[in-house]
């Protein structure tokens, strides 16, 4: 078992910065998710801690040592491959075993131990098979068998269910997610599916552009998303975001207004998950405005509503029909707001703590009917 | 239907390619030489000389020797450098055009090159022997039986290495880098990892490139006859050259084409027993 620290760390390429800057700390047994989108640097950050790939800046820690200098087999780490990295030549136990092989175990203790990793992961009956003969599922059950086989200080897992059809994912997520409570081995996890990251973590990282974006337990990274960024990945449907103009205390957008005393002036960000929004009669609600359009998701029915030239989407109960044309209402919960600074993108400090009337502002211009 | 439609490409490829094959055979039975143009049929006599003439059984030995050492340097220095152009390297680019020179060569002028390399007066490859102290003065390297056939060899190597690099760096650059790094994280050094992923990874690659150069250079004739004719007294003498020899030296058809007859023969076998061991590897791997 081990913590690990990223201390200042950066990662360029020539001109190209893949990771910039990243501190982070990891401790000992946390189940850390680096999420963010494809290109943000996360894969990067994963294999400098496995020294697949070397820092251009900046010191990494596993427990107290600095492993910069370290090969990666030297680091006593175990690491799980996307497309699963299994030997195609060797059988599923000497793919299991091999970490074992190489670390010159002998043969009567490697047997055993392969066979109790194996039996983990309910892969006893495929032991003499080779990788070709194996599901998507259970090749990607060997490549967990051969990482905790020699338990190791550190798990890390480079979007280990991304090539594991819907359902599957599911379930091995599940599974991961026990077996790490079992091991309670540090884990590094990279994804950009924001609902891994939400279920596995204990605390997630975002990146963006190869920037820390924010480090937070899954529920606070939801509920208070530390700038724009973060509140439109996380969430899914994500986050409605709209262009105001806070002015003389007050946010103004063509369709409402909103009391906003602390707001300095300028253009602000509104946000609010979809979630938190009610679709209403016409005449109710905040502001009203034309069904963009209408899906259904089975638990639940988007639909999508023309707020001057923003659309804004409401998650509604699925019983709700609206038909594409119809105008409807939509209300706010003031409570839930989310106000990001226009120029920066950083969250702004809740206003008040209170939370304020939204008030519709000139009905009529919130309208736009053809 | 379908057959009619493939017939006259089937003809052409039996009329081109078989037929002068069973028209040599068929040579082979007759006596034909220079001074006796019209053939007689006299049956496998020509093969009872042939396989009671130790010239002939020097010339399979010398094909073997020949084969094995030219396809064994070529393919595994062959390897060696693709390994190394493999790597990242400045100038990666130029270095991997570079080593196709000797390939783009022409035979003969690069047996020529050869020639000057290896003379004993003029030599770079004396010269710098005797730099070294290694030998007193020039050796004939073409010219001693002893030297003639390495010397051969190592030109021949040189010539045909660049073929096997290219193929092995394209196989290399196939390698999953997935399993690689996998081996990595798993505590494998750099030959451990390049035994039990790599190797096995571009392990069909190097089977047909075996294959390949073996028929490639068992067949090989320019570079011999350039360098040596085959000489001093048979020593590199293989069947090509001997074919040549017997039959464009001495004008007897029959003999030079029952020498093509079992060079077909000797190099169905050598092929077929490289087959075996491959398929043995396969079925214990």
């Amino acid at each position: 078992m081990a913590s690990v620290t990223l201390k200042s760390v950066s990662k360029r390429w020539g001109s190209v910065t893949a990771v910039d800057d990243v501190s982070l700390d990891i401790a000992d047994g946390e189940f850390m998710v680096l999420l963010g989108p494809s290109g943000c640097g996360k894969t990067t950050t994963m294999r400098m801690v496995a020294g697949l790939d070397d820092p251009s800046e900046g010191d990494i820690l596993i427990g107290d040592r600095v492993v910069n200098d370290l090969a990666p087999g030297d680091r006593d780490l175990a690491m799980v491959f996307q497309n699963y990295g299994l030997y195609p030549h060797m059988t599923v136990a000497e793919n299991i075993g091999y970490p074992l092989k190489v670390a010159r175990v002998g043969k009567a203790e490697r047997t055993e131990r392969v066979r109790a990793a194996a039996a983990r992961v309910e892969l006893e009956a495929y032991l003499e098979r080779k990788p070709q003969a194996l599901s998507g599922g259970q090749r990607q059950r060997v490549a967990l068998a051969r990482a905790i086989v020699r338990t190791p200080r550190l798990f890390l897992m480079d979007e280990p269910l991304s090539n594991l059809d819907a359902k599957l994912r599911v379930s091995m997520r599940a599974q991961l997610k026990h077996l790490q409570h079992e091991l309670a081995t540090t884990t590094i996890y990279v994804t950009h599916d924001q609902v891994e990251a939400m279920t596995l973590a204990d605390r997630v990282a975002v990146m963006s552009k190869g920037k820390l974006q924010q480090v937070g337990a899954p529920l606070d990274i939801y509920n208070r998303p530390a700038n724009v960024f973060v509140a439109g990945f996380l969430g899914n449907p994500s986050m409605n975001l709209i262009a105001a103009q806070a002015e003389g205390g007050r946010l103004i957008h063509a369709a409402f207004s909103l009391p906003a005393d602390t707001v300095r002036p300028g253009k602000v960000f509104v946000g609010q998950r979809p979630e938190d929004m009610k679709v209403t009669e016409p005449e109710k609600g905040d502001f009203r405005g034309e069904v963009f359009s209408a899906e259904l998701l089975g638990d639940a029915a988007l639909i999508t509503v023309r707020l001057n030239g923003d659309l804004v989407a409401v998650k509604a109960p699925k019983d709700v029909r609206a038909r594409m044309g119809d105008v409807v209402g939509v209300s706010f919960d003031p409570a839930m707001l989310h106000l990001f600074d226009g120029q920066s993108g950083e969250r702004l400090a809740d206003r008040n703590g209170e939370a304020g009337k939204v008030t519709p502002f000139p009905q009529a211009r919130g309208e736009r009917h053809p | 239907m379908a057959y009619g439609f493939m017939l006259p490409a089937a003809i052409l490829v039996a009329g081109l390619m078989y037929w002068p094959m069973i028209d040599t055979f068929r040579e082979s039975l007759y006596a034909t030489t220079f001074l006796n143009p019209n053939p007689t049929f006299i049956g496998l006599k020509t093969y009872e000389q042939l396989f009671g003439d130790s010239t002939f059984w020097q010339i399979v030995r010398n094909s073997i020797i020949w084969t094995i050492g030219v396809v064994f340097l070529q393919n595994v220095g062959g390897f060696l450098i693709a390994l190394l152009l493999n790597q990242k390297l400045p100038g990666q680019g130029i270095l991997r055009s570079l080593i196709l020179l000797p390939w783009v060569l022409p035979g003969v002028v690069a047996a020529i090159l050869w020639r000057f390399m290896y003379d004993p007066q003029l030599g770079l490859i004396n010269s710098f022997f005797m730099r070294l102290g290694i030998v007193e003065h020039g050796v004939g390297w073409l010219a001693e039986p002893s030297t003639a056939m390495a010397a051969v060899i190592f030109a021949a190597f040189w010539k045909g290495f660049p073929f096997s690099t290219v193929v092995f760096l394209a196989a290399l650059q196939n390698v999953d880098q997935e399993q690689v790094e996998a081996a990595k994280i798993d505590g494998a050094g750099s030959l451990r990892r390049l035994f039990d992923v790599v190797i096995p990874a571009i392990w069909p690659v190097a089977v047909v490139n075996v294959l390949l150069t073996t028929i490639l250079t068992f067949n090989y004739f320019d570079i011999i006859y350039v360098l040596t004719r085959g000489g001093p007294l048979n020593a590199t003498a293989i069947f090509p050259t001997r074919i040549y020899e017997v039959g464009f030296g001495q004008f007897k058809f029959g003999e030079a084409a029952a020498y093509g007859s079992l060079s077909v023969l000797v190099l169905v076998l050598f092929v077929g027993l490289l087959l075996l061991v491959q398929r043995r590897q396969v079925k214990a791997a």
